[in-house]
C-alpha cells in the first residue's frame, strides 16, 4: 500500500499497487494517483438496505421451480456486503472522410438472364464519409465480479458522488484500476475500430482517411451491489442483488431433494416406457414406436433437465 | 439526517414558482413537480412537446385487477397489488428519409445434367448474379430520451409510441396524477444522430441480405420530422399465493403491455395435457403416413413431432411465464 494525499484537501489515502483512481475519505474528491481530480463522478443511490436486498432475494427464490419451501424459515445469513463498483461511461461523436480502393467486378460466360459462370474482380478508387455516435461503458476495476461486466445498471437516478452516503451503508468503495486518459484512449480506439469496419464495407484497402473523434461526455460512476452469502442446511450459497433496483443479478439457491426425487422419478418413468416401446415395437410398428417412444424419451429429458436444476439463475431482463 | 439528504443531487430553481427542484446531472429539460413549468435548467421554456393523457390511477389498477382475474383467478383482489409507480417517460420519435445505393453480387447454385454413355449424371455449379439497386424509404426511429434507461416493459411501450394521437404537453395533468416525470437527457440533435445511424444500419443490413458480396453501399439520410412525447407507464408489483410478480401497463389506454404471471396448477396441467395430446396426434399421423411411405421417411417426422410435443411440457414445468403485448 502506498500513501497518497488528496489534491483537494491534503488528507492521506492508501492506494494498492494497481489502484489508479481513489476517493478521498475526508472530502469525497475522486482523484488519480497522479494527482488529477475527476469532476464528473456519480453514484447510484442504494435504495435497498441489507434487509430489503435479502427480502428481494427470498421473494425471487420462492418463485423458482423446485426451490426449498422452507428456505425463508431456515435461511442463515453469513454476510451481506455492499460494494460500490466503478465504471466509466464515455460518449463519442466520430466522423471520417476516407479514400481507398474498392472492389468492382466484370462478369462473363452468361448462363441465363443476368446470371454468369465467370467473374473477374478488380479494384478502383472510391471515397466516402461516415458519421457515428458511440455510447461506451467500461468496467474500471479488476475486482468487479464477472456477472456485472455486461450488466445494464439503470442510471436514471444517478447523483453526485458522496463519500458519507456510501460509508453510511457500510459500503466498500472499490478503487479504479483505469484512469480517465487510459479509458478515453480505449474508447477512441474502439470508435476508430468500428469506423474502420464500416469503411471496409465500401473499400478493400484504405489509402487515406481523415478521422475526427470527439469525446462529448465522460463520467465515472460507482454502482452499488449487495453481495449476499447465506447458508441452508449447512450448505453455502451466494447472490448479487442490485442495490438501486432490488433486482437479483445472479444467485445460487437450494433445490429441494423432494422435488429432485419426484421429477427424477417422472423422468425415469418416461424413459422406461419410451425405451420399452422402441424396443418392443420398432420392428413391428416402426412409426408408432418412433413417434410415441421417441416422444416419451423427449418428455423424460425435459423432466430430467428440471430434476438436475443447478439452482442457479438471474432475474429476467427488464 | 436521512440517507437521501446525504446525496448531493443537481438542483435548479423553477423560473415560474421559484421552487428548488432536484434534477439529474444530465438533465436538459425538466418539469417542475410543483407548478408544472417545463423547460431547461437555463430557464428556457420547452415548447412543441406532446404527451399521451394519462388515465387515473384507480382506473388503471382496476384494469390490472380485471386482467389478473381473467389470467389467474376470479378471487384476485386489488389489495394484492403491493407496489405501484406511475411514470411519464420521454420518448423521441424521429422520422428519417434514407436513400441507399448498393452494388455487389448474389450467388446461386444450379445443377446440370449430363450423360456418360447412357447414364444421366448431375453436377452443381455456382453462378454469379450482379445485384445493384437503390431505394428510398422513410424509417421510424423511437428511443427513450434518457441515458442508459432500463425499465420493465420498455420494448413493449416503445412499440406503442406513435400509435395513439398525442396532445400538446400539459404537465399539470401529469402532476395531478402524482406521476414521476422523468427529466429529458437526450437532445434532439443526439436523437437525430442516433436515428440517422439506425437508418444507415438498417439499409446496410438490407443490402447485405440481398448480396453474397457487397462492393459498396452508400446511404444518404435526411431528418423528416422529430417529436418528443411524454408517455405514461404504470409499473406495479402484485402478490399471488405468497409470491410477487411485475407488470407494466400503458397509462394512456390501461392495456397490459408486459406481465409476469405465475404458473398455476391448472395451467401446468393444461400445458402438460397439450403436450400429451400433441404426442398422441403425431403418433396417429405417423401411423397413417406409414401406410403409404417408407420407414426412413417417417423417422424425421417422428423426431420433429416428439420435440414439438415436448415444448408445452417444458413450459408446464417452468417457474413463471411472461405475457407481452404483441407489436
Amino acid at each position: 500500500m502506498t500513501q497518497i494525499n488528496c489534491p483537494s484537501c491534503g488528507a492521506p489515502s492508501e492506494a494498492g499497487p494497481e489502484d489508479l483512481l481513489l476517493v478521498c475519505d475526508h472530502c469525497k474528491t475522486c482523484f488519480t494517483t497522479a494527482g488529477a481530480t475527476v469532476k464528473e463522478h456519480y453514484l447510484l443511490p442504494a435504495h435497498y438496505v441489507s434487509s430489503d436486498a435479502v427480502e428481494r432475494l427470498i421473494l425471487w427464490i420462492k418463485k423458482q421451480v423446485g426451490a426449498e419451501e422452507d428456505l425463508p424459515l431456515h435461511l442463515q445469513i453469513d454476510s451481506t456486503q455492499l460494494g460500490y463498483y466503478p465504471f466509466w461511461h464515455i460518449e463519442i461523436q466520430a466522423s471520417t472522410a476516407y479514400a481507398g480502393l474498392g472492389m468492382e467486378a466484370r462478369y462473363f460466360d452468361s448462363d441465363g438472364a443476368n446470371e454468369f459462370k465467370g467473374i473477374q474482380e478488380y479494384t478502383q478508387p472510391k471515397q466516402g464519409s461516415i458519421e457515428r455516435h458511440f455510447p461506451l461503458t467500461f468496467p474500471a476495476s479488476k475486482q468487479i465480479p464477472a456477472q456485472l461486466l455486461n450488466y445494464s445498471f439503470p442510471t436514471q437516478s444517478k447523483k453526485y458522488f458522496s463519500q458519507s452516503y456510501a460509508k453510511d451503508y457500510g459500503g466498500q468503495i472499490y478503487p479504479g484500476n483505469a484512469d480517465e486518459v487510459t479509458i478515453t484512449n480505449m474508447a477512441k480506439q474502439e470508435a476508430q475500430n468500428q469506423l474502420t469496419s464500416l469503411i471496409l464495407t465500401n473499400v478493400r484497402e484504405v489509402t487515406s482517411r481523415n478521422d475526427s473523434i470527439d469525446v462529448t461526455s465522460v463520467y465515472y460512476l460507482h454502482a452499488p451491489v449487495w453481495s449476499v452469502r447465506y447458508r441452508f442446511q449447512s450448505k453455502a450459497y451466494q447472490a448479487l442483488v442490485d442495490a438501486t433496483t432490488g433486482r437479483v443479478i445472479q444467485a445460487t439457491y437450494p433445490v429441494s431433494l423432494e422435488y429432485r426425487a419426484q421429477t427424477g422419478a417422472i423422468a425415469a418413468g418416461h424413459f422406461v416406457v419410451g425405451a420399452a416401446l422402441l424396443l418392443l415395437f420398432l420392428g413391428v410398428f416402426p412409426s408408432f414406436a418412433l413417434t410415441l417412444g421417441g416422444g416419451l424419451l423427449a418428455f423424460g429429458a425435459v423432466f430430467l433437465f428440471r430434476a438436475l436444476s443447478l439452482g442457479r439463475g438471474k432475474e429476467a431482463e427488464e | 439526517m436521512s440517507q437521501d439528504t446525504l446525496l448531493a443531487g443537481r438542483t435548479t430553481q423553477c423560473p415560474q414558482c421559484g421552487a428548488s427542484i432536484e434534477i439529474t446531472p444530465d438533465a436538459i429539460i425538466f418539469v417542475c413537480q410543483y407548478c408544472g413549468w417545463a423547460g431547461s435548467p437555463d430557464g428556457l421554456e420547452a415548447k412543441g412537446y406532446s404527451m399521451l393523457p394519462p388515465l387515473p390511477r384507480t382506473q388503471i389498477e382496476e384494469k390490472a385487477t380485471q386482467f389478473l382475474k381473467s389470467k389467474l383467478h376470479e378471487s384476485f383482489v386489488q389489495s394484492s397489488i403491493t407496489e405501484a409507480k406511475y411514470i411519464a417517460i420521454p420518448f423521441w420519435r424521429i422520422m428519417v428519409w434514407a436513400h441507399t445505393r448498393f452494388n455487389g453480387y448474389a450467388t446461386r447454385t444450379k445443377t446440370q445434367t449430363y450423360y456418360v454413355g447412357k447414364q444421366a449424371m448431375t453436377r452443381s455449379y455456382t453462378v454469379y448474379v450482379p445485384t445493384q439497386g437503390e431505394w428510398t424509404d422513410q424509417i421510424e426511429f423511437k428511443t427513450v430520451a434518457r441515458k442508459n434507461a432500463v425499465f420493465f416493459g420498455l420494448d413493449e411501450i416503445t412499440a406503442m409510441i406513435g400509435r395513439s394521437e398525442a396532445v400538446p404537453l400539459d404537465p399539470k395533468v401529469l402532476i395531478a396524477q402524482k406521476m414521476q416525470v422523468l427529466d429529458i437527457e437526450i437532445s434532439v440533435e443526439e436523437a437525430d444522430d442516433s436515428a440517422r445511424n439506425h437508418a444507415e444500419d438498417q439499409h446496410l443490413h438490407r443490402a447485405q441480405s440481398q448480396t453474397s458480396k457487397l462492393y459498396d453501399c452508400h446511404t444518404d439520410t435526411r431528418i423528416a420530422s422529430g417529436s418528443l412525447t411524454l408517455y405514461p407507464v404504470y409499473n406495479l408489483g402484485y402478490e399471488f399465493e405468497g409470491r410477487t410478480y411485475r407488470m407494466a401497463l400503458d397509462g394512456a389506454t390501461g392495456e397490459v403491455v408486459k406481465a409476469e404471471l405465475p404458473m398455476t396448477r391448472g395451467l401446468r396441467l393444461t400445458y402438460a395435457a397439450v403436450g400429451y395430446i400433441a404426442l398422441g396426434a403425431f403418433t396417429l399421423a405417423a401411423f397413417i403416413l406409414s401406410l403409404s411411405a417408407q420407414t426412413q421417411s417417417i423417422a424425421p417426422f417422428a423426431a420433429v413431432g416428439s420435440i414439438l410435443a415436448a415444448i408445452p411440457l417444458y413450459f408446464a414445468t417452468a417457474s413463471q411465464r411472461t405475457k407481452r403485448k404483441k407489436a
